[in-house]
């Protein structure tokens, strides 16, 4: 049970620290598509 | 003469300048405005959507994004990947989760949980480690959120909205979507450490396959010789160290969009995902059942690490035999 719950503990941290490091790289769409001609609003 | 004649061209510039009022206040004349310079009329009196969507792999336009993928107004191959995705993926996905533990119910029905014979005994052998124990939850719980997410991408419109309603159900698929991507990450990782730490004990050999001629002791009863993992549970290693490489590899390609591959690969890719994923699911159910429910003393192999010895020689019989020389090889020291 312990080594479950560490497991658990574990994914939730990896998975935390891959949001981090993939929220870096990507571009939001409304930006990555925006020019000086066109907007597109952020998402809600 | 003279004035006749200038009062007369006076009259007929004012009659001009009406008539040329009233025609540009006339509505479109029978050439149309939007016509195009090349005499070809994009409307549907000459082009016809069905041979236009069988003709061209891309219909573009131009753009100024910077993207230059964005210039794609339609893909028609993609009406087909998203009628598969639609309709056929949901019932793939029924048949093979519903059908597996439709089987599984009806196996449970039939022969019942396997019990150990003669009972549970007082000693017990050390299975699994606890690195090894860890490594199979980092796996297997990951796998869970990955499973549980991937479906509700597939079937969750179908057996959740209906549920939930509209706004739980956003809320909950807004969660999921992203944690598919995150949980992907410590599932790959699971699946580099069981393969670093129990390839060797997995490599198919001749016991293997006499485990399989048995049938693997279900149906007769017999226990047929194994190791540490027998036919049964290589088989289910790799699937899961295959599958999960398939998995990693496809899965990595669509959270990278287009680097990889453009939009075809990609549909592609994304239904070479869908459908391992789901076999794994399948195969997975068959798994979990086995070492929980299914059979008596299996669950404690990754629940303490001590299974009972007399279930462990039923099931594992050479790997005791094996442990049990070790033991005799090397004495615990002597207290002092």
């Amino acid at each position: 049970m312990r080594m479950f719950l560490a497991a658990v503990v574990v994914i939730a941290g990896l998975a935390t620290g891959a949001s981090m490091v993939l929220d870096h790289f990507q571009t939001p769409s409304n930006v990555a598509f925006a020019t000086s001609g066109a907007r597109i609003d952020p998402p809600e | 003469m003279f004035r006749t004649s200038i009062v007369k061209r006076l009259l007929l510039a004012v009659a001009l300048s009406f008539s040329l009022h009233a025609a540009m206040a006339q509505p479109a004349p029978a050439v149309r405005q939007d016509a195009p310079v090349s005499g070809f009329n994009p409307d549907s009196v000459e082009v016809h959507q069905d041979e236009l969507l069988a003709n061209q792999r891309l219909i573009t336009g131009r753009i100024t994004l910077p993207d230059a993928r964005a210039r794609t107004l339609i893909q028609p191959d993609g009406r087909m990947w998203r009628d598969y995705q639609r309709s056929v993926v949901p019932w793939i996905a029924a048949v093979l989760v519903l059908g597996t533990i439709a089987v599984l119910a009806l196996f449970y029905a039939i022969k019942g949980r396997i019990m150990i014979e003669g009972g549970r005994g007082l000693a017990t052998i050390i299975r699994f480690s606890s690195f090894e124990r860890f490594m199979h939850w980092l796996t297997a719980g990951s796998w869970c959120v990955l499973a549980l997410s991937g479906l509700n991408m597939v079937a969750g419109r179908f057996v959740l909205l209906p549920l939930l309603g509209n706004e739980t159900f956003s809320a909950l698929s807004r969660l999921l979507k992203p944690a598919h991507n995150y949980v992907a990450f410590p599932f790959m990782l699971g699946i580099v450490l069981m393969l670093l730490v129990w390839l060797r004990a997995n490599i198919p050999n001749q016991v293997d396959l006499n485990w399989f001629k048995a049938g693997g002791g279900f149906l007769h009863g017999d226990h047929p010789p194994a190791g540490k993992f027998n036919g049964g549970q290589k088989m289910v290693f790799w699937i899961v160290v295959l599958g999960g490489a398939a998995m990693a590899a496809t899965g990595l390609t669509l959270m990278f969009p287009f680097v990889v591959t453009n939009i075809f690969g990609m549909q592609i890719i994304q239904v070479i995902h869908g459908l391992i994923a789901l076999l794994m699911i399948a195969m997975m159910l068959s798994h979990i059942y086995i070492g929980s429910v299914g059979m008596e003393g299996a669950i404690d192999a990754m629940g303490s690490g001590e299974v009972d010895l007399t279930w462990a020689k039923h099931h594992h019989s050479l790997w005791v035999a094996d442990e049990l020389a070790k033991a005799e090889k090397s004495p615990p020291s002597p207290a002092e």
